[in-house]
This record gives structure tokens, C-alpha cells and sequence, in this order.
């Protein structure tokens, strides 16, 4: 089948034209739509309120802009290792997920997710490169695509504590409203403090006044950080600011693993949310080279809280 | 920009794409109610960053990529209906949403056996009309990238069609323009 053959018949597969799907919601739901839409806050302000699910949105994004950072480079250098990313897609049964790793276990990332979204076990699960720049994690009874090749190693640990770091609400980019000279000086930090030495910071988009450096994608190929901004981080009224404010003692209080876990859950308890709700969700892994543990909050759709640390 | 053009623009450019991204997301979703918040927080979130957003040819790819990434959203199951949504989908056609059963054809057997992300590709240069340039704009990767991963999936599309399915210009493969 031809390039444009294939094309031409997959057109025919479409299951509904634009106008037909248009045509579903009506006039009245065409307009109505738009009068909402228009009637929203605009711009900043807007942001400000915005609800947990949207920063769902933009955590994603930021997945996904990483992810394909680092899919452009991965395509050229095939057989590169797939460690290298900082999210992992879980495929199992009918749930499709692309999650943020925690452990440096994609498996165990995929069946912690698993059991969280659906309160069962997941089956026992492997995890592939997919070929196309990324981390996949389906049940090892079920046939791996073409190409595929299977993990021999886990990914790495710095790189996604680096990521996890920057997007912090406790005391990364998001944490409040960074500059761009500000937010670059965070980031060479965070780069020596994760051993990544030869790294160039990137600043992308115009530096005006007043504009937060709140989005970073990470590309261990190019070995670049580039910041960007998103808008402005969530004001301090904002339910995921508290939460980090509480967290900012906890994680300068050199607490165990298990402390660090109770302490975040009781702040988290403390503002309301809870994990069986899935307001939030909380990853702790064991790290017994670390002396006190750290805490990392990313938000998107729920707050993630990632607590890694020593057991005892 | 003053509030008034501000609005202008944006009902123009909703004018242009609402009908585009209903489409893209009626295609892509089995409730009809699921794709009216994909619309809905499409549109909004258009709005809300309309000061930001691309401008002329690019918005439509950008507005594609924020669709796309609403969708990923909704399958992981964290997502609620908005007020804007559920006004949406109180417009529903009944009638219209009736699917016709059909028994797909070999070809749809195929693309329905390929992963996401092939699908996702080539759904969007045949579905959704999208250039090479407007693709790298919607995944947010470059040309060079779209042109490799369109290579694969066309390449496993056609691996997974049967034999006779399949019709050879030639041996070559066309690019996709």
C-alpha cells in the first residue's frame, strides 16, 4: 500500500466527518459553549484558580514535551538506552497510562499505579524500550510489539529525581515565581547536586518582566535543561502551595523514610486531601544511601507526592 | 490587548476549529459526553492562554496537540465533567450518536492492531489533515522526527495488512506531504 493509498483509505475509516461531530452538540451547543468559554477569567488570574485537573494538563505537557525531547534524539541513536526518561507507559488490560516514574522501576511503577487506580494487583509485568523514545510496561503474558526490546536495567534514578526536583512545589521551579537568572541558578544546583556535570541550561521564549520560569525539559542526549515559562505557579492561597509549605519543614527536618511518609500524611490530611479520594498520590521508596529524606510535590490532575529515603 | 479584540479574535478562531476539534475528538473517545470535555477544556484552555497561544497557521496544530494531551488526561481516569462540558453535552443529538454496526474491513482490522501512538500519527494526516509541519507542531518534536515515525507506522500498517491488501507503488513508499 502506498504512502498516499494508505492515506486515502484510512480517510474512509474516519468514524465521523468534522461537520457530523459538529452537528452533535447543535447550534445551541455550539453557542453556549463559546458564551462559557468567553465568560471564564482570562490569562493570569485564570490560572491562578485553575483546578487540580488542569494542572493535570500542564504536568502532562511537560511529560510529554520530555518525553518527545528526548524521542527525537532516541529515534536517531536506536538501541540507545531507554533509561534514559523520566516517564513510563502502562499498558495493561484496557488502561493505557503514561505515568511519572519514581522508583527507576518501571514495572513496579506500572503496578503501584495499577493498584492504585483499580485496587487490585496488577499481573506480573515487563518493561521495553518501545523503539520510539520511551519506557513501555505491558503483562509479560502478552506479546511485545516488533522492535521492542526488553529492559535489562532499570532507568535512572538521578535523572528522574532531577526531574522530580525541578517541578517541585517545595523548592523547585514552581515553588514560587523564578526569573529567568533565578530559575537558571536553581537548575546548575540541581544539576551538581544530582552529578550531572557538563549540562548547559537553555532559556526558551522571550525574559519579560515578570514572567515565571516554571517549565524545564530534560534531554540527557543533549545534556540540556531548557527552562520555559507556563505561566505563573499557583498562587500561595492555592491548596498545592500550602501542602508545600507544610512539606518545606518536613523535608529540612533530615526525617526516615517511614517519618517522612507520616509527616506528608498528615499535612495532606490537614488540608483535606486524601489518597483515597485521589486528591493526591503518595510514591515512597526506600534509599537507604540517602541520610534524610527528600520530598518531592508535582502537580497534575492530583498532587503526586515522591518521598524517597533511608528505612530507618 | 483590549478585551473586546481580545474576544474577537478568539470567536474567529473558534468559528474555524470548533468543528475541526469536535471532530478529532468524536474520533478518538467513546462518549460522546468524554468528548464534550475534551471540547469544552480545549476551548478553554485556548482561551485562557490566548495571549500565548501560536497565531495564524500554527494555532490549529497547537490547539490538535492540547486536544490530544486532554484525551491522554481522560484515559488515565482523572478527570471530572466541568460546568462547561456538561452544558455541552446537554445539546447532545440523541440520534446522531447512534452508531451504525458494521464489520470493519481488513484495513480497519489492521489500524485497530497497531499502538496508540501509530494510530494517533497516522489518524492524524488522515483524519485530521495535518501536514509533516503541522504534525511536528501538534507532538511537539520536530520534521525530522515526524518523518521517522510516520515511515514505522505506515510501515507496520501495511506489515499488518493481509496480503492482498496490500498494493505496492512500485516498491516505494510515497512520502507523506
Amino acid at each position: 500500500m502506498s504512502g498516499r493509498s494508505s492515506i486515502d483509505s484510512l480517510r474512509r475509516l474516519a468514524p465521523v466527518s468534522d461537520s457530523d461531530a459538529a452537528a452533535l452538540f447543535g447550534a445551541a451547543g455550539r453557542q453556549e459553549l463559546l458564551d462559557g468559554v468567553t465568560g471564564l477569567p482570562f490569562g493570569r488570574g485564570a490560572r491562578r484558580q485553575r483546578t487540580t485537573r488542569r494542572r493535570l494538563v500542564l504536568a502532562v505537557a511537560i511529560v510529554v514535551l520530555v518525553g518527545v525531547a528526548t524521542a527525537a534524539t532516541w529515534v536517531a541513536l536506536r538501541g540507545a538506552p531507554a533509561r534514559e526518561t523520566t516517564s513510563v507507559q502502562c499498558l495493561i488490560g484496557s488502561s493505557d497510562a503514561i505515568i511519572p516514574s519514581s522508583s527507576g522501576d518501571p514495572a513496579r511503577d506500572c503496578a503501584a499505579d495499577y493498584r492504585r487506580e483499580f485496587g487490585t494487583s496488577a499481573p506480573r509485568l515487563v518493561a521495553y524500550d518501545n523503539g520510539l523514545g520511551g519506557v513501555t510496561v505491558i503483562p509479560r503474558r502478552r506479546k511485545p510489539q516488533a522492535g521492542w526490546k526488553r529492559l535489562v536495567s532499570g532507568q535512572d534514578v538521578d535523572l528522574i529525581q532531577l526531574q522530580d526536583s525541578l517541578d517541585d512545589y517545595v523548592a523547585g521551579l514552581n515553588a514560587s515565581c523564578l526569573d529567568s537568572t533565578a530559575a537558571t541558578n536553581l537548575t546548575e544546583a540541581k544539576l551538581a547536586r544530582f552529578g550531572f556535570a557538563g549540562w548547559t541550561v537553555k532559556l526558551r521564549g522571550a525574559t519579560t518582566p515578570g514572567q515565571c520560569f516554571d517549565m524545564d525539559i530534560v534531554d540527557p542526549t543533549s545534556q540540556t535543561v531548557t527552562l520555559a515559562p507556563f505561566g505563573a505557579p499557583a498562587g500561595s492561597g492555592s491548596t498545592e502551595q500550602k501542602l508545600a509549605a507544610k512539606l518545606r519543614s518536613v523535608a529540612q527536618s533530615c526525617e526516615s523514610l517511614p517519618a517522612a511518609v507520616s509527616s506528608a500524611r498528615a499535612a495532606a490530611a490537614s488540608l483535606g486531601l486524601s489518597e483515597s479520594a485521589k486528591t493526591y498520590e503518595l510514591n515512597a521508596t526506600t534509599d537507604n544511601t540517602m541520610r534524610c529524606a527528600s520530598i518531592y510535590e508535582t502537580v497534575g490532575g492530583t498532587t503526586f507526592l515522591t518521598i524517597r529515603g533511608p528505612s530507618h | 490587548m483590549a478585551d473586546d479584540a481580545r474576544r474577537q479574535r478568539f470567536e474567529a478562531a473558534y468559528r474555524e476549529l470548533y468543528a475541526p476539534i469536535c471532530g478529532y475528538a468524536l474520533r478518538r473517545v467513546s462518549e460522546p459526553e468524554d468528548a464534550a470535555e475534551v471540547i469544552s477544556e480545549t476551548f478553554a484552555t485556548l482561551w485562557r492562554r490566548f495571549d500565548r497561544a501560536p497565531q495564524g497557521e500554527e494555532l490549529r496544530p497547537w490547539l490538535f496537540g492540547v486536544a490530544r494531551r486532554l484525551i491522554a488526561n481522560q484515559r488515565r481516569g482523572q478527570h471530572r465533567r466541568s460546568a462547561l462540558s456538561e452544558r455541552l453535552a446537554a445539546n447532545l443529538d440523541p440520534v446522531a450518536t447512534a452508531h451504525a454496526d458494521e464489520a470493519p474491513s481488513e484495513l480497519a482490522r489492521a489500524f485497530a492492531s497497531l499502538s496508540d501512538s501509530d494510530r494517533e500519527l497516522l489518524s492524524l494526516v488522515a483524519w485530521e489533515g495535518l501536514t509533516r509541519e503541522e504534525l511536528a507542531v501538534a507532538l511537539g518534536t520536530n520534521r525530522a522526527a515526524v518523518r521517522l515515525r510516520l515511515h514505522r507506522a505506515r510501515r507496520r500498517l501495511r506489515d499488518a495488512l493481509p496480503p492482498t491488501q496490500v498494493r505496492l507503488s512500485g516498491g516505494q513508499e510515497h512520502e507523506w506531504t
